[in-house]
């Protein structure tokens, strides 16, 4: 008997009794759709991870300085430390051949005045080659040359979102701004970033409502009232630093933790994080949780096969005389093992699909509801078919073997 | 056609061995139509699923057509079924959740015959025995004659070289179990050969010829000199004919 007609036969079988046929579906649908739903989450997460890293680069460094006060603070004062500092840039850039980069970044909430509204904004002196370093792009107008880094220029470089909200239609470049009792220039305006989704668990603020100044502006022009001890400990707030091609990420950041510390009298003021390190730690994360999930979708897809043997053991109870009478017929023992497991098989591979589509519609309402980032690999989708036809013909093999051995006299007998 | 030498059946029932056919030497000859009959456990069941290659002698040749059935394996065993042999039984065994076409296909799905030729060959099949209108109904809204009729038609599509009958009346009245004796007749007349198990002796008295068997062996072997005759509805003799000269 042809494949295609045993399957038609098949699928006439199974439509019989379509109410039982979906019930022994359901574990199928359940396991699949799950698995899906869930990897669509992972993947989604990952996708989101590596678009993360695209914007730090794979060759970055982040030196952020961590805040001590207290007993600690005045300690580290005895020691001679002065946090995180101007020199440990020159330092770096001078001291490290394997560094391209290293760019000084002072965040302040100095207050912004524009007309006469005081918007709330953080106010980042940058150094020379921060374009460079954080990959950030000019939308209008222009960033800073060095020239005005060097005279301590009062230029100011808005945030995409500063600058819609200050200025609105208004060509913001060119206008003045004014920053505690000091009056900067625009000069241009940032592309949008977006709010990080912290997913990479890397410190990263609103980068939209940035004002950009030049370092030494910042250091020279803009002071700040009253000041306590722990405001002066660190001069600046972070460093960008790139590692030249070629050499290693994770060698650079030892190196560069290891003469950091000795500058800063072995106190524990900063901390050192390397991105690419980040993203391959939460892809190892998302293995083990892939791992899992493997396990989750096994056993769903298990207990699924059992209730597919099951009702396919009862199937050929049921069916004995029907069995006796299609090898009276001429059916071959092949033949009633094909009839069955192609029953089995349609059974899982009927659940395998519809859980496609209900994982699918899942990973759709949780993007839809929770605003994660969802994806679904193709691999996952052929995985799950691929895996459902399995269970069919595993599960099913055993009834199947059954119902071919059964004494055909005996089974026409069968009441 | 058909020969058995030493044909024997024996089961195993714990320590007891029964022995369902014992012995058995039989010759049939194309286009006889034999009636087999004894009494229950006579064996005479068990001697016809040997024959119809349902069943393994357990020693012994077996013969049908020049081909040894004792030597086959399951795959040439249900081919033979398949070609060569139609089976009748008591309860009809059309299957209930297919209609009477799809019922009488049946064997030719397993001869790898395309669709459209099977569909055809089976509403001839039901013509043939009279059928034709019937063609979507299930088993369950047939009578019991009907549903015997089918099943004929069924055994048939495939034209075999012989009808195996299992009691093919015990389920029906006496007046339908002799109109499905008149077309086993009118096949016999066609050169069919058909060997047809019962213990109704009227029934019997149609053959040619009837084997009486107990314990296994063949009580007694003897000719019908002037067997009955049933009469059958002209259009189904005629359209038997049609069919037999159809397939030459």
């Amino acid at each position: 008997m042809r494949l295609v007609e045993q399957v038609q036969t098949g699928l006439t079988g199974l439509l019989d009794h379509p109410f039982r046929t979906f019930l022994t579906m359901l574990g199928i649908i359940f396991g699949v759709g799950a698995v899906i739903a869930m990897v669509s989450i992972g993947a989604g997460a990952e996708r989101e991870a590596l678009e993360e890293l695209k914007k730090f680069g794979d060759s970055s460094i982040r030196i952020s300085s961590i805040e001590i006060q207290g007993e600690r603070l005045a300690e580290a004062l005895k020691k001679q430390a002065r946090g995180l500092r101007m020199t440990d840039v020159a330092f770096l850039a001078s001291a490290c051949p394997f560094i391209e980069l290293a760019v000084p970044e002072k965040i302040d909430e100095y207050g912004f005045y524009v007309a006469n509204t005081k918007p709330l904004v953080k106010i980042v002196g940058v150094g020379d080659g921060f374009l460079a370093a954080s990959r950030f792009e000019v939308e209008r107008g222009r960033f800073f040359t060095d020239e005005e880094q060097a005279n301590a220029a009062m230029v100011a470089v808005l945030g995409a979102g500063v600058a819609s909200e200050v200025f609105g239609l208004v060509e913001p470049v060119g206008q003045v701004v004014q920053i505690e009792r000091v009056r900067f220039k625009v000069v241009g305006v940032m592309k949008p970033q977006g709010a990080g989704s912290g997913k990479l668990a890397i410190k990263r603020r609103d980068h939209d409502r940035d004002v950009y100044i030049p370092v030494k502006s910042s250091l020279q022009r803009l002071e700040r009232w009253p000041v306590e001890d722990k405001d002066l400990y660190h001069e600046i707030n972070s460093i960008w630093v790139e590692v030249r091609p070629g050499y290693d990420l994770l060698a650079a950041r030892d190196r560069i933790a290891v003469m950091l510390k000795r500058r800063h009298s072995e106190v524990d003021d900063f901390e050192i994080q390397v991105p690419l390190e980040i993203l391959q730690q939460s892809q190892k994360t998302q293995n083990l949780f892939n791992l899992v999930m493997a396990l989750i979708a096994g056993i769903s897809l298990l207990v699924g096969g059992i209730g597919i043997m099951n009702i396919m053991l009862a199937s050929v109870n049921e069916r004995t005389r029907e069995i006796g009478v299609r090898r009276a017929l001429g059916a071959s023992k092949r033949d009633i093992v094909v009839q069955f497991l192609v029953e089995a098989t349609l059974i899982s591979v009927l659940g395998g699909l519809i859980g496609i589509f209900a994982g699918v519609a899942i990973s759709w309402l949780i993007a839809l509801y929770t605003g994660w980032t969802t994806a679904i690999p193709l691999s996952s989708v052929l995985i799950a078919f691929f895996v459902s036809i399995s269970v069919g013909i595993i599960f099913g093999s055993f009834p199947a073997a059954k119902a071919s051995t059964l004494d055909p006299v005996k089974a026409l007998r069968y009441e | 056609m058909i020969k058995t030498e030493q044909l024997q059946r024996h089961f195993k029932a714990g320590d007891v061995c029964v022995k369902a056919v014992d012995s058995l030497d039989i010759n049939i000859g194309k286009g006889e139509f034999v009636a087999v009959m004894g009494p229950s456990g006579s064996g005479k069941s068990t001697l016809l699923y040997v024959l119809g290659a349902m069943d393994r002698p357990t020693g012994g040749q077996i013969s049908i057509n020049g081909r040894r059935l004792d030597q086959m394996d399951d795959q040439q065993c249900s081919d033979f079924r398949n070609r060569e042999l139609g089976f009748v039984f008591q309860s009809f065994h059309l299957l209930p959740r297919m209609n009477l076409v799809r019922n009488v296909e049946l064997p030719m799905l397993y001869a790898q015959i395309p669709a459209e030729r099977r569909r055809a060959r089976a509403e001839m099949m039901l013509r043939a025995v009279g059928l034709g209108e019937r063609f979507v109904h299930f088993p369950a809204e047939l009578s019991g004659g009907q549903c015997q009729r089918a099943a004929i038609a069924r055994a048939l599509v495939n034209s075999p070289a012989l009808l195996l009958a299992d009691e093919p009346t015990g389920n029906l009245d006496s007046r339908t179990g002799l109109e499905i004796i008149g077309i086993f007749q009118a096949l016999n007349r066609q050169g069919m050969t058909i060997i047809m198990v019962t213990h109704d002796e009227n029934m019997a008295r149609h053959a040619g010829r009837i084997i009486r068997m107990r314990d296994g062996q063949i009580e007694k072997n003897e000719t019908v000199s002037r067997p009955l005759m049933s009469a059958l509805p002209e259009e189904i003799e005629k359209s038997l004919q049609e069919v037999f000269h159809a397939a030459g």
